[in-house]
């Protein structure tokens, strides 16, 4: 059984959700008590049976290679928290190297 | 005006009972008459009236359609040009998008008059509009009890004669269970009928977007607006679309109706058992067959949906960065603290907990136990309700195993919570249509729904079972005495 | 102790459609920021993506190109992990099941032999935008035009041995996704990314070592440079008893030397999980044979073909295989003029290609036509024109002094002597010396020159040498 005390920094450090000293153990114990109640699944037996990605039995619709959408910059910057020179900013960072 | 069904309004702006304007200025006077439900997040006073103005000019010029200058409310995870899209979150507050959903500009092509942005449970996720940034929203028959979710402010909406249609989502029940609650009627559609394109994505491989009204009928003229196939979405069924209407006249004879015998477990209420059993005499006194049926994967099917949509959520979610949108952290000192703080502040705590779940479900060491398991446990469950329709045409129970409960009302964990969704959860599942209507007041004068299902693109049948129903029974038209 | 390197490939190539991935804006390169970001690539709320039919066309035609097996039903997968230029918090990408399985690439190395390397996957994903670090000073800008490019990621198995060996497979597949026209190959811009990883094991070992991954390289001589280093450092590393941190490393080529990478992204859990926006892609086999029929022909064949040309070297056809256009100015050329494959070879390596330096331009918008090369080349084949005067013509009409034929007539180039009149010249001083005829066909083959004197006095000296010397030995035989 996972000990969600430990497990918690990991997912939230994943998530990109900050943890604080209140919210966590009761952050812990509802995650705990979730998973609980969703392993009950493991009790059947799915040996032979394949996942379903889709209700939908159909495959993907393909789109003709034309450009059809127009320059959206200014409705962008409209939207962006920070934005100059045509760029969206943020925090300095390490280049990831490209 | 306000108890009118959509074909009554219809006709009185074609014969000129009313104008537009006049009809639009009325619902937004009780909107603001009624504000305290907290039903909408946003109303769109002057644009609504400039719309509507635009309507009657289109009746005047003998242009209109059926729709035509007929006010709608949408689900704040619409996007909408005109007013913000906020899904009911702080992430979102101030969001305006910059394009409509397809639904949307299906709507207004009609000529229908979007009023307001209506309250939900914040991105969707929750089963009473409990976790709405906006607060909660109220239940019209008893305002101390919660309307249902995640489209509880479009269900408590039109039982409050707000607004004749409200749209809203459905990923475990998010249409059915609000409208049981607040007795109306909502359907979701099967899986792909209708655009998910400019919804805000809960779960995308359960989600549909649907009406909300006062009849089957209503649902059905609804339906046909927003069906069909849309290009910008991968996942919409590319066939024709039917006539919604064609089977509400056929008679109930010889319909073969499977009733799940784990539908009346001891959990479910009395009152709402004893609504569904009286239900079933009007159907057999019609020449309907009813037939028992047994679904054993059914204690599975929460568990189920839960897995998958906390996973998918937890995805679908990670888009609201503080980058380029929404609610960013201020002073933040590097790009983690920007992120972390953005989605921390702009998230609340059930959003929070369906992200972890998500993430934890999908991480190594547990992604095949618990996701690639649901996944396959989805299939069997899908087969299963498949395999069912070979002998019936439609299933048949309670949408909910209770009635509306407090706001605020205490509970011991989460889980709880999702047991709501105990009935609703299979079609998403499986991606059958599903509606809910009233069927029913327990003894608290609280609504009762009745949940039909049926086979992927059944939806005229679906509507024809339950407009049979609603014209033989006054359920549908009960409205609370203070709203009337 | 005896080191081994083992080199696996990774390869970056973005497909060459007008629009993106999933969204129909433009991929066209250097736009002005944020100016091709649609919607759907800002990863706004409530968008979805819908695939591009050529870019699956174009990864198919890669795998047919490589003998590939495809996978008739695939699907997308979200790799999830949060950066400023991964707009959604996620990479739609393929993970279990990629549209091309596994094919092969044979490479010709340096010393002839060929080698099949083996390419365990390419599949289908899309790019993620760029980052600016130097507009602001306190500031990272993200310009996302690049984000929703369609890429193809090729994956070798780790097949290769040497720097040398990865840079022959890196040349090879970098003309043969130009060839088959899926990618324009400009590593400048980006369109061909290559990332190294790298191992070392004792000599006869069967287990893999640890290896480290080798980004931000972005010319096949940084490549080779950085395997070289990071190969020296591996050894140096293990030989004196320490272990290799399994890490991604970025290449500077200002100091020639790799250093770590401590971003996130390299400790992820990507939580790669099947996309429910998009359904499995189906290619019917219909579909795959139409793009097998019409397949661009792939260089191997191409050479192939140019080698049937006997006096064609291999540094002709090196020269030849540079490019498309390359190839198609040279058959351009070779149909409309009666030049040889070698004539027209010389031509364009030499006095053509140091034109087109100077000029800056290329085979694919030649200054001079095929068609006039071509008749330009036949007037030197049929002796019309001495291959002198040709070189002559050739910087006129770069110079744009008009079309051929008048440039010839107005500066007098024209051979007085035609290809007839020539050998009629060469049998009549043949017939006048018998003596020397006979000496020659007893073994002074010394004596071709007086031959060829002879004629050049009668012709003035406007026939062409090397011509008239084969000419006269053919009829000395």
């Amino acid at each position: 059984m996972t000990d969600f005390e430990t497990e918690l920094p990991k997912l939230a450090s994943l998530a990109y959700i900050e943890l604080n000293k209140d919210s966590s153990e009761q952050l812990a114990n509802d995650l705990s008590s979730i998973i609980d109640f969703v392993t009950t699944l493991q009790e059947i037996d799915t040996s032979d049976v394949k996942p379903l990605l889709n209700p939908l039995d159909r495959h993907q619709p393909l789109r003709e290679d034309v450009v059809t959408e127009d320059n959206q910059v200014k409705a962008l910057e409209q939207l962006a928290p920070a934005f100059k020179a045509d760029h969206y900013l943020v925090p300095k960072v390490i280049d990831k190297g490209e | 005006m306000h108890t009118l069904s959509l074909r009554a309004l219809s006709e009185s702006l074609q014969n000129k009972s009313f104008s537009s304007v006049e009809l639009t200025q009325h619902l937004l006077n009780r909107i603001e008459k009624h504000h305290s439900l907290n039903t909408f997040i946003s109303v769109s006073k002057e644009s609504a009236l400039a719309n509507a103005k635009a309507a009657d000019k289109r009746i005047q010029e003998g242009k209109a359609s059926l729709l035509t200058g007929i006010p709608i409310a949408h689900k704040d995870l619409f996007c909408t040009k005109e007013s913000t899209t906020t899904c009911a979150s702080q992430m979102l507050a101030n969001y305006t998008s910059p394009f409509d959903a397809t639904i949307v500009n299906q709507f207004a092509t009609q000529g229908m008059v979007q009023i307001g942005k209506t309250n939900m449970d914040e991105f969707a996720m929750g089963s009473a509009n409990e976790f709405s940034h906006f607060g909660p929203a109220h239940n019209p028959w008893d305002s101390t009890r919660v309307p249902g979710g995640s489209s509880g402010g479009s269900a408590a909406a039109v039982a409050a004669g707000l607004t004749p249609l409200a749209t809203g989502s459905d990923t475990g029940g998010s249409i059915r269970q609000p409208a049981a609650f607040c007795g109306v009627s909502g359907i979701k559609p099967t899986y792909g009928l209708v655009s998910r394109y400019g919804m805000v994505a809960y779960a995308s491989s359960l989600d549909q977007g649907g009406p909300i009204a006062k009849s089957a009928e209503d649902l059905a003229y609804s339906l046909q607006v927003m069906a069909g196939f849309d290009p910008k979405d991968s996942t919409s069924a590319d066939q024709p679309v039917p006539d919604f209407c064609s089977e509400l006249k056929t008679s109930l004879k010889d319909l073969r109706i499977g009733i799940p015998s784990c539908f009346f477990s001891p959990d479910v209420d009395e009152a709402i058992q004893d609504s569904i059993k009286a239900a079933l005499k009007v159907f057999e006194g019609e020449g309907a067959e009813l037939v028992e049926i047994e679904l054993k994967l059914q204690p599975y099917w929460v568990p189920c949906y839960y897995v998958i949509a906390c996973a998918e959520a937890s995805s679908n979610l990670s888009r609201f960065d503080g980058v380029r949108y929404g609610h960013r952290a201020e002073h933040a000192e590097n790009l983690i603290d920007l992120i972390t703080r953005s989605r921390s502040e702009g998230f609340g705590v059930e959003v929070k907990r369906r992200i972890l779940t998500g993430t934890y479900v999908l991480s190594a060491g547990y992604f095949d136990a618990y996701y690639v398991q649901a996944q396959k446990v989805r299939r069997m469950i899908q087969d299963e309700l498949l395999a069912s329709f070979d002998n019936v045409d439609v299933v048949l129970g309670p949408t909910t195993p209770t009635c509306a409960f407090p706001i605020g009302e205490e509970i011991a964990n989460p889980t709880q919570r999702y047991l709501a969704d105990v009935f609703t959860v299979a079609a998403n599942l499986a991606g059958l249509p599903a509606l809910s209507i009233p069927a029913g007041l327990n003894e608290n004068n609280l609504p009762i729904g009745l949940q039909l299902m049926g086979k992927p693109f059944s939806e005229p049948k679906l509507l024809g079972v339950a407009h049979a129903f609603q014209q033989r029974t006054d359920w549908h038209k009960a409205m609370p005495k203070e709203y009337v | 102790m005896n080191w081994e390197t083992v080199i696996g490939l990774e390869v970056h190539a973005q497909l060459n459609t007008k629009s993106k991935l999933f969204s129909g804006a433009s991929t066209a390169y250097g736009a002005s920021p944020n100016a091709h970001t649609s919607f759907v690539d800002a990863g706004l709320p409530g968008v979805l993506p819908v695939l591009n039919k050529e870019a699956v066309k174009k990864a198919l035609q890669f795998g047919l190109a490589i003998n590939a097996e495809i996978n008739n039903h695939s699907y997308f997968e979200r790799k999830n992990y949060f950066y400023p230029d991964l707009p959604k918090g996620y990479q739609i990408s393929q993970f279990v099941r990629p549209i091309v399985g596994e094919g092969t690439l044979d490479v010709t190395l340096s010393d002839g032999s060929t080698k099949a390397v083996s390419i365990v996957r390419a599949h289908l994903e899309e790019d993620a935008g760029k980052s600016v670090h130097d507009a602001h000073p306190t500031f990272t800008g993200v310009d996302l035009n690049r984000a929703g490019t369609p890429l193809l990621e090729i994956v070798t198995s780790p097949c290769m041995y040497s720097a040398q060996e990865a840079i022959a497979y890196l040349k090879t597949l970098h003309q043969l996704v130009r060839f088959i026209g899926i990618c324009d190959g400009n590593m400048q811009e980006g369109s061909f990314r290559c990332d190294v990883n790298i191992s070392l094991r004792p000599a006869g070992s069967e287990t893999l070592g640890t290896r480290t991954e080798l980004k931000n390289l972005n010319s096949f001589k940084f490549i080779e440079k950085a395997i070289s280093y990071e190969q020296a450092k591996h050894q140096d590393c293990l030989e004196s008893g320490k272990t290799i941190i399994q890490e991604t490393r970025l290449y500077s080529p200002d100091t020639n030397t790799t250093h770590s990478m401590r971003s996130k992204e390299s400790e992820n859990d990507y939580r790669y999980f099947p996309d429910p926006d998009l359904l499995p892609i189906f290619v019917s086999d219909a579909w795959l044979t139409s793009i097998k029929d019409t397949l661009p022909k792939p260089p191997s064949d191409i050479k192939a073909e140019l080698q049937q040309h006997a006096d064609l070297k291999e540094d002709d056809i090196s020269f030849i295989l540079a490019t498309l256009e390359t190839v198609s100015y040279f058959y351009s050329v070779k149909e409309q003029s009666s030049a040889s494959a070698k004539q027209i070879a010389n031509w364009m390596k030499g006095p053509y290609a140091a034109a087109l330096n100077e000029a800056g331009l290329s085979f694919e918008h030649p200054p001079i036509d095929a068609n006039i090369l071509g008749d330009l080349l036949s007037r030197v084949t049929s002796n019309k024109l001495s291959s002198n005067h040709a070189k002559t013509v050739f910087s006129k009409l770069l110079a744009g002094e008009g079309a051929l034929g008048d440039i010839i007539a107005s500066g007098g180039f024209e051979s007085s002597f035609d290809q007839e009149q020539l050998i009629a010249i060469i049998e009549k001083t043949i017939t006048s010396n018998p003596k020397q005829a006979e000496d020659y066909k007893n073994g002074k083959t010394k004596l071709l020159g007086f031959f060829v004197g002879q004629v050049m006095k009668q012709t003035k000296g406007q026939a062409n040498p090397a011509d008239v010397s084969r000419l006269v030995e053919e009829r000395l035989r």
